[in-house]
Formats: structure tokens, sequence, C-alpha cells
């Protein structure tokens, strides 16, 4: 029994050092990544500096699948801007373009949004009674577009089991392969 | 020696950044086209009523303007929108768009517009009467892939009425 598993195995031929070199290697990636993630964070000012758009009410312009890159800071809102907004009590943050503003002598201001691709503007989205998106609604603005590339996270987000086989499998690659 | 992982991995690697470099040069790029356009716009209220808590008003514009420049290899399409802006006592300044219009079509781009309205002027502070309003005309550039950038061009200053115009 113990020979099949050892033929099976494929970890069973290398050394346990090389193990853990690889696993060593694995989370160097991962943690690499998050600290491009955290950098982003810092230079963009944003909590999420990278956005996918998930519906099509900014088309043409914007389509499903598409990448934004966002920033908060250089200057007050103004007037046709794309911004990004989370709705309290919905999840899903809307990228949507900016019709009225309204900024109060305290700083404070009164936004109102509507999609490119809607036909009346944001009032019905909002919360119930709510007529006006203030700053702390807003993540940030739309700056940089790259088109297709967020599509992989819409696939993953529509089939869960596919990002668990992804990462399964690209887990085993690196934890597999030897230099 | 080299495994197919491995050149697969090298390919994708570097098909990323060459991909990365050409959208580099293709933003930079953007600073070698002209983008210099003339704009004539004046517009006038028409209509303006008090429907507590809001005042409306409605403004007849009118547009000439030549975008034909700002066509080039990068531009998916352009948002176009006039703004009005003003204050009230209540706010240090407010902005609406009262007209807007989605440009993908080169052919399309020498605009000669004479009764423009779209959105009216809605305002809560109830302090519109006789205040200086600036209608400005906006265009915002979508690019096929690099940065989104937002420009002003052309503007034009009117008071509106002191009484109400029904």
């Amino acid at each position: 029994m113990n020979d099949i598993i050892r033929k099976i195995n494929p970890f069973s031929q290398i050394p346990k050092y090389q193990i853990a070199q690889q696993i060593v290697n694995f989370g160097l990636i991962v943690s690499s990544a998050l600290m491009i993630w955290k950098f982003l964070m810092i230079v963009s000012g944003s909590e999420s500096p990278i956005v996918v758009v998930l519906s099509g009410s900014m088309r043409p312009a914007f389509d499903r699948g598409d990448l934004l890159y966002l920033n908060m800071d250089d200057g007050p809102f103004r007037v046709g801007e794309i911004v990004v907004f989370k709705i309290d009590g919905k999840d899903i943050p809307i990228v949507h373009r900016i019709l009225q503003i309204h900024e109060k002598p305290s700083g404070d201001f009164n936004i109102l949004t509507k999609g490119d691709n809607n036909t009346v503007d944001d009032r019905g989205l909002y919360a119930e009674g709510q007529i006006w998106l203030n700053r702390e609604h807003i993540i940030g603005r739309a700056k940089g577009f790259l088109p297709y590339v967020g599509m992989v996270t819409i696939v993953m987000h529509d089939y869960p089991q596919l990002k668990i086989l992804l990462v399964g499998v690209l887990a085993l690659f690196v934890l597999s392969t030897r230099e | 020696m080299h495994s197919v992982s491995q050149r697969a991995n090298l390919i994708v690697c570097f098909g990323g950044v060459v991909l990365f470099g050409v959208l580099l040069l293709n933003v930079l790029s953007r600073s070698f086209f002209p983008d210099h356009i003339d704009v004539n716009l004046t517009g006038s209220t028409i209509k303006f009523v008090k429907r507590n808590p809001v005042e409306l008003a409605q403004v007849h514009m009118s547009l000439q303007a030549d975008l034909t420049p700002l066509f080039n290899w990068n531009t998916k399409q352009l948002f176009l929108y006039i703004t009005a802006e003003y204050q009230t006592k209540e706010t240090v300044v407010s902005q609406v768009v009262l007209w807007d219009y989605i440009l993908k079509d080169k052919s399309k781009a020498v605009l000669k517009e004479k009764d423009l309205i779209k959105y009216l002027l809605i305002d809560h502070s109830g302090d519109l009467r006789g205040q200086n309003v600036t209608l400005t005309f906006n265009y915002n550039v979508i690019p096929i892939s690099g940065l989104i950038t937002r420009h002003k061009e052309g503007s034009y200053s009117f008071k509106m009425p002191t009484e109400y115009i029904n």
C-alpha cells in the first residue's frame, strides 16, 4: 500500500527541503500580490483602487468585464465625473456619472448620479428616502480604463467552483514544479 | 531542459510586459494629437417656476462646435455635456448637467445645434432668482484603453430672471 502511495504521490520524489522551499515560494507570491494591492491603495487613496464593471448601465463607455482604475484625491468632485459609490445596505458598488452636485460651505456635498445608458437618474437605486449621495458613499473616481480584462473575475464570480479549481491547480503547480 | 510549462510561463509573462509597454506608448501618444477645438455656446431661460420645495428652470441652448480633432486612434467615444454653474445662499458651488450626448462617430463630430433642451435646472435652495449662471461645454474622452480625461471649452454667462416665468 505504501509503495503505491509513494508512486502516485508527486511529492515523494522531491526532498523535504525542496518542498519547504516551494511552500515559501508560494507564500512569497501571495504576499507580493497583497503588497501590490496595498501599495495601489496608498497611491490612489481609494479603499478599492481597481474595480470590475458588473453591469451595462454605462454602455457604450463601459461594458461588463471592463477594468477601472480608481483614485480619490486631486480636487473636489465635479459634474460629469464617473464615480464609484456604495449604497448603505447594498454590497455591490455602482459605477455612474455625476449629474448634479451642490457643494456646501462646510465642504460637504450633495451628489446626484445617473448611468449613461439609463433614462432616469439614480434616486430609485439609492436607499429608501435617500435623495443625495455624500462623501462617505463614494469609493473613488474612474481615472483609467482597460477593456475585457475583468472578464476573468466575472466568470469566476458566476461559477464559484471554477475559482476553487483554479486556485487548487495553481497551488499544486507551484508546489510540484522543480527549478 | 526547458519544460512546456516554463516556456508557457515565459511567453505569458513577456506578452504581458509587451502589452503594458504598448499601452503606455498609446497613452503617451495622445499628447501628439491636436486637441484644440472652437466652441460657441449661448443660452437663455425660457421657463422658470417654483414647485415647492424646488425651483425649476428650462434653459434653451444653442451650440456650435467642431470636435473632429478629438477623434484619434485611442478614442472610443466622447461624452459631451453642458453644465450650469451657480451659487446660492446654501452652496459654494452648484453644478447641474442640462444636456448630454454620446458621440461615437467622427463623421457626426461637427455640431450645429440650435434647440438644445434635455434636463431641467432643478435647485433645492429656493434662491435661484437673479443668480448668475454660467453655462460651460465639457467633454469626457473615453479611450479604447488608458486614461479617462475631462476637458472644458467655451462658456456663456447669463442672469436668471428675477420673476418666475410660466
